[in-house]
């Protein structure tokens, strides 16, 4: 290598890294610096309505979060709900897979268009009109499905009911974006699979499941691993739609009702850290998972 | 028509299959028309519970339509200020939403597609484990770091400031860039053949020359994509600004869930559902307009990532 | 050099952020004194849409008063406020502090002991009930007035909680069920209270006729319970009666509890729904309910609808415990000033004025506010005919015609309007700080609220099935009593 060469490297090398130098600042200001920050707070008594902020008792917020009923209790329940609520997932999937196949049908050509647009429409509506608007449609005392049902469903104050609630309203909100992935998927299998099958003389359903579908793994992949992350951040389901209601109290809604209403950033900061670590582990474990089912070339 | 005139001049046979056919035609458009009924249902009922009595819309009996069509909660939208429902009117919000937007999105998106260029065509030292150390923030939940950051941000004089500052904790970071954007971008950009970069690099161009002239136009359907959805973001994004921002400078969404804990104890359904098909309309709006790039640039980024 | 041209592009966009962080610190740092030279003191409160117009006026006739200060208010909506306050590391001079909280934040040595700044006059103008609770003393960490407390607040009002009723509605469910109105109203008097067993009748008297109408379609008598007031007039508490650091789940906390079931799952004049009131003031101010729970501030709001026609009653008590005898709760608020506050005296002065000044207490009283703090204003409550905001001319009548009621229940077994001795009776209604008022945080009320809701206790009919879910939870309501005594005394 000459000098030149040599030289042109080093310049360009130093280039690099001053291109990359912003988003680094960014994340170790924002996200690494404040992580090292919940850690050490998860350790100390730190009270915000007492201004307290020791470490004689570094564990006690954890021995609090997962021993102590007073707590425990609570934290518990916000683990389930929230895990619970992932239910909506692949409801939320197959409800789109089927829009989208539908979609796709050979017997629908007319107004394909206009129907995609028309389902993607929750997609974009915000989710705090789209939290109010389903919380007067459940509402208990002159909800329109209570009216409809001519029934008296205690959408709000039963845990178990009003996790149906989310559920439908998520699905409703979510299925339009899934299956809009789920057509750009299956316009990029090439044609020739399903001439083969034809040949074959297979049935549509067997196209269906034995072509279709596992071409799509990658597709359904993404879905799974971006709707888990957003699923176990979910706020507005307890804050908007759930009104801290028990059975629509999720992790971060607990976080938020410790940490920032109730002055206990030990507690919450320990809560923080769980739920860091339980998205880091399953965005890890999803990665490594993948190489093994996701069908790739 | 054409279809059903062509069912019945058919021969015996082949009409059998036609009315199979058509029927399976018919099956699945009426179920399409359902689908399309229940999507669009909580639209309608908002649009027209906001033009009822709050009476009406409290009901016991079930009214489709108000007895008469009120703009009333459109005009207390309109005098939020002088009702005292808020300290930020509904074109105010909009205003702050937009703030946000358009300081934000500039610079956060040449930030990323930089990191991107740097990262997928450019000799970078200890390039894995840059990657996995900006890739890793990407798996740090917001709510994690809120609290810290809440308190670096109150120590600063943001959070309870009187004036513009109020919305830096949701401007500053994102100048910053977006990981996950410039994480798309890393892909997008494999398929940009490196000859054209070292074409640049012969004609004696800068690193930064090269970035402006050849790969930010090969990008731009990336970017476009990515654009779109960071802006959707920040404009239905509730849970930073709901926290965050207080008086006048309140976004759309934050201002919308205000009026509905402002009468929490008095419920305004009208009033909230008004609120909440104003906020949503230019969204739909934009989304009616552009809904082709809005569906090519989504299907884009789940096929890429 | 573009590398050059670049490294001062990235420099630039740091300096431009660092600049707008100073000039955003600038921002707040901020002097104690506007451009004319008046002292600024900044007030934060909270309240509905009424409330905030009460208060423009009264800091808009504080400022007439005293040229010299200029008032900057931020007002902030009830269920956001105490987030926004324990951010707010410069706390604002004035503030709005919920008995419920109080004790925390003396604790937390925010709050600016008022004591030199009163006299001794002027504490016994006020109610006993509303002063005393705002003494505290941090080293024993009890409340109330005792040795070595301090004063840490002046109180705002005293808001006595009890039922309200609508006229309309009443008299509907009265001819739609044929019943006599005359016995009705006698049963709605303001000196006889009530028992349980009387109330639950007459809730299913009234509501005889729309029971037979499917669950969906019916009205009800009440919206919710509010849980204190009943307990309280159960004979019963939270908290052990000796020693208050035990729980209270006795036989008066259990019969009560039974009692507020049973009205939704048994009497079926309560919806079984919504435990928490939460469309309460929306079907009450439609027509659609009979009885709901009011304290004094929501006169303004209903006052400015003038066909709702209503009118209060004592809280019902629990005949079956002995000693028990309608007792409400009271919740209340104070006045807080910083410790940290740059203007201390302006902002006592103006914090002052709010509480004790005869001036504030009659403006507040006339605009459906509250009942005035100072005991002399009581007899100007309920029997002047003066600035009302209700009354457009001299004839209008003030509502709730039965306001002397919430003086009743304020002033413990005072007589102060000289009724019960009028009536030939002892003076048998009272009411009681809210319990939250007493512990530290609300933890161990969430906790007991969730396992209302996840156990199921709701929906329950069976006196026995309830009776056994409490007995159940003694346990960890005591666990959670310990934790939150152990937050607190150490």
């Amino acid at each position: 290598m000459t000098k030149a060469n040599r030289n042109l490297y080093r310049k360009e090398k130093r280039t690099a890294v001053l291109f990359i130098v912003i988003p680094l600042i960014g994340f170790s200001v924002f996200t690494l610096v404040s992580l090292v920050a919940v850690l050490v707070f998860s350790f100390a008594d730190f009270n915000t309505y007492r201004n307290t902020f020791d470490f004689s008792q570094p564990f006690k917020n954890y021995l609090n979060l997962f021993t102590n009923e007073t707590y425990s209790t609570h934290f518990f329940r916000a683990v389930g709900n929230t895990v619970l609520l992932l239910i909506g997932i692949p409801i939320g999937m197959v409800a789109g897979i089927a829009l989208a196949a539908l979609l796709q049908a050979k017997a629908v050509k007319k107004g394909k268009k206009i129907f995609q647009v028309l389902f993607y429409l929750p997609a974009v509506t915000s989710a705090v009109a789209v939290n109010l608007v389903f919380r007067y449609i459940f509402n208990p005392s002159y909800g329109i499905i209570n009216r409809l049902l001519d029934a008296d469903i205690h959408w709000f104050s039963d845990e178990w009911l009003i996790k149906v609630a989310i559920i439908l309203k998520n699905t409703w909100s979510s299925m339009g974006g899934t299956m809009i992935l789920y057509i750009a998927g299956m316009l990029a299998i090439p044609q020739s699979y399903y001439e083969s099958a034809d040949v074959d003389g297979a049935s549509a359903t067997h196209k269906f499941f034995k072509i279709t579908l596992p071409l799509l793994t990658p597709t359904t992949f993404y879905i799974i691993i971006t709707s888990v992350i957003g699923g176990l951040q979910s706020y507005a389901d307890a804050k908007l739609f759930g009104d801290g209601a028990a059975g629509s109290q999720t992790i971060v809604w607990f976080i938020w009702q410790y940490g920032i209403n109730q002055g206990k950033q030990g507690l919450a900061s320990a809560a923080s850290l769980v739920l860091a670590v339980f998205i880091m582990i399953l965005t890890i474990v999803q990665f490594r998972f993948s190489n093994r089912w996701v069908y790739e070339d | 028509m054409s279809e059903l005139t062509r069912v019945l001049s058919s021969n015996p046979i082949e009409k059998r299959s036609a009315v199979k056919n058509l029927i399976v035609k018919i099956l699945l458009y009426a179920l399409l028309i359902l689908i399309t009924f229940i999507t669009l249902f909580p639209y309608v009922w908002m649009i027209l519970t906001s033009f009822k009595t709050n009476s009406e819309a409290t009901s016991v009996d079930l009214k489709l339509f108000p007895e008469v069509f009120r703009i009333d909660s459109f005009i207390t939208l309109s005098k939020l200020q002088e009702q005292r429902i808020s300290n930020t009117s509904f074109l105010r919000a909009m205003l702050n939403t937009l703030i946000i937007e358009v300081t934000v999105i500039p610079v956060g998106t040449f930030v990323a597609a930089l990191a991107a260029f740097s990262f997928s065509k450019m000799r970078l030292p200890h390039k894995r484990f840059f990657l996995l150390f900006l890739m890793s923030g990407m798996m740090v939940p917001y709510a994690a770091v809120l609290l810290p950051q809440y308190r670096a941000f109150k120590a600063i004089g943001w959070v309870g400031n009187e004036g513009f500052a109020q919305l830096f904790p949701l401007i500053i970071p994102g100048l910053f860039g977006n990981v996950g954007m410039m994480f798309f971008f890393i892909q997008y950009l494999k398929s940009t053949p490196k000859a054209l970069i070292e074409a640049g690099r012969i004609d004696g161009a800068s690193w930064l020359r090269i970035f402006i002239r050849i790969v930010l136009p090969a990008i731009l359907p990336a970017i476009a994509a990515q654009v779109i959805f960071w802006f959707l973001g920040i404009w239905n994004d509730y849970f930073a600004p709901s926290i965050y921002l207080s008086n006048e400078w309140l976004t759309l969404q934050a201002l919308i869930s205000q009026l509905n804990d402002s009468t929490a104890r008095r419920a305004d359904i009208p009033l909230v559902m008004a609120g909440s098909t104003l906020g949503s309309i230019p969204m739909i709006i934009i989304y009616v307009f552009f809904q082709r790039y809005f569906i090519q640039s989504l299907a884009l980024t789940g096929i890429k990532e | 050099m573009k590398f050059k041209k670049f490294a001062a592009m990235i420099l630039s966009l740091l300096m431009i952020s660092g600049a707008m962080m100073l000039a955003a610190c600038e921002g707040d740092g901020g002097s104690t004194v506007d451009e004319k030279g008046r002292t600024k003191v900044s007030f934060w409160y909270w309240g509905s849409t009424a409330e905030v117009r009460v208060y423009e006026e009264l800091i808009d006739t504080y400022m007439d008063l005293n040229e010299d200060v200029i008032i900057v208010p931020t007002h902030y909506e009830s269920n956001t406020y105490m987030t926004k306050f324990q951010s707010e590391t410069t706390k604002p001079d004035v503030f709005f502090m919920p008995d419920t909280d109080f004790a925390q934040w003396v604790d937390a040595g925010i709050m600016l002991p008022l004591d030199s700044y009163v006299t001794e006059s002027e504490i016994n103008s006020l109610w006993e009930t509303g002063i005393n609770e705002y003494y505290y003393n941090m080293d024993t960490k009890k409340l109330g007035r005792s040795s070595g407390a301090q004063l840490y607040g002046f109180p705002k009002d005293l808001g006595p909680v009890t039922l309200a009723y609508n006229k309309k509605v009443l008299d509907r469910q009265i001819a739609a069920n044929g019943l006599n109105s005359a016995e009705v109203y006698a049963k709605l008097d303001k000196l006889s209270p009530m028992t349980w067993t009387e109330f639950a009748d007459l809730c299913n008297d009234l509501m005889a006729d729309q029971k037979a109408k499917d669950k969906n379609n019916r009205l009800y008598a009440i919206p919710y319970c509010e849980m204190d007031a009943m307990i309280y007039s159960g004979g019963g508490d939270y908290f052990d009666k000796n020693d208050p650091t035990k729980h209270g789940i006795d036989e008066a906390f259990i019969q009560t509890i039974t009692y507020i079931i049973q009205l939704a799952t048994v009497h079926g004049v309560m919806p079984d729904s919504d435990h928490s009131g939460q469309n309460a003031y929306t079907l009450f101010e439609n027509d659609k309910i009979i009885f709901t729970w009011i304290g004094p501030w929501d006169n303004a709001d209903f006052w400015a609808n003038p066909d709702l026609k209503y009118d209060i009653i004592p809280v019902p008590y629990n005949s079956n415990i002995e000693g028990a005898h309608s007792k409400s709760m009271i919740g209340s608020m104070c006045y807080g000033v910083s410790e940290n506050s740059k203007v201390k005296e302006q902002a006592v002065k103006f914090a002052k004025w709010l509480s004790v000044s005869n001036e504030c207490q009659n403006k507040a009283m006339y605009l459906g506010q509250q009942v005035p703090n100072i005991k002399s204003l009581a007899d100007a409550y309920i029997s002047d005919s003066g600035n009302w905001v209700c009354k457009s001319s001299a004839s209008d009548p003030v509502l709730p015609a039965s306001r002397s009621l919430f003086v009743d229940i304020m002033d413990g077994s005072a007589d102060t309007f000289g009724y019960w001795a009028a009536a030939g009776k002892t003076d048998c209604i009272e009411g009681k700080t809210r319990a939250l008022y007493y512990t530290y945080g609300s933890t161990w009320k969430d906790n007991f609220n969730s396992y209302l809701a996840t156990r199921h206790v709701w929906d329950m009919a069976s006196a026995d099935d309830i009776r056994a879910a409490l007995v159940e939870y003694r346990t960890t309501y005591q666990h959670d009593l310990d934790e939150m005594y152990g937050d607190w005394r150490g």
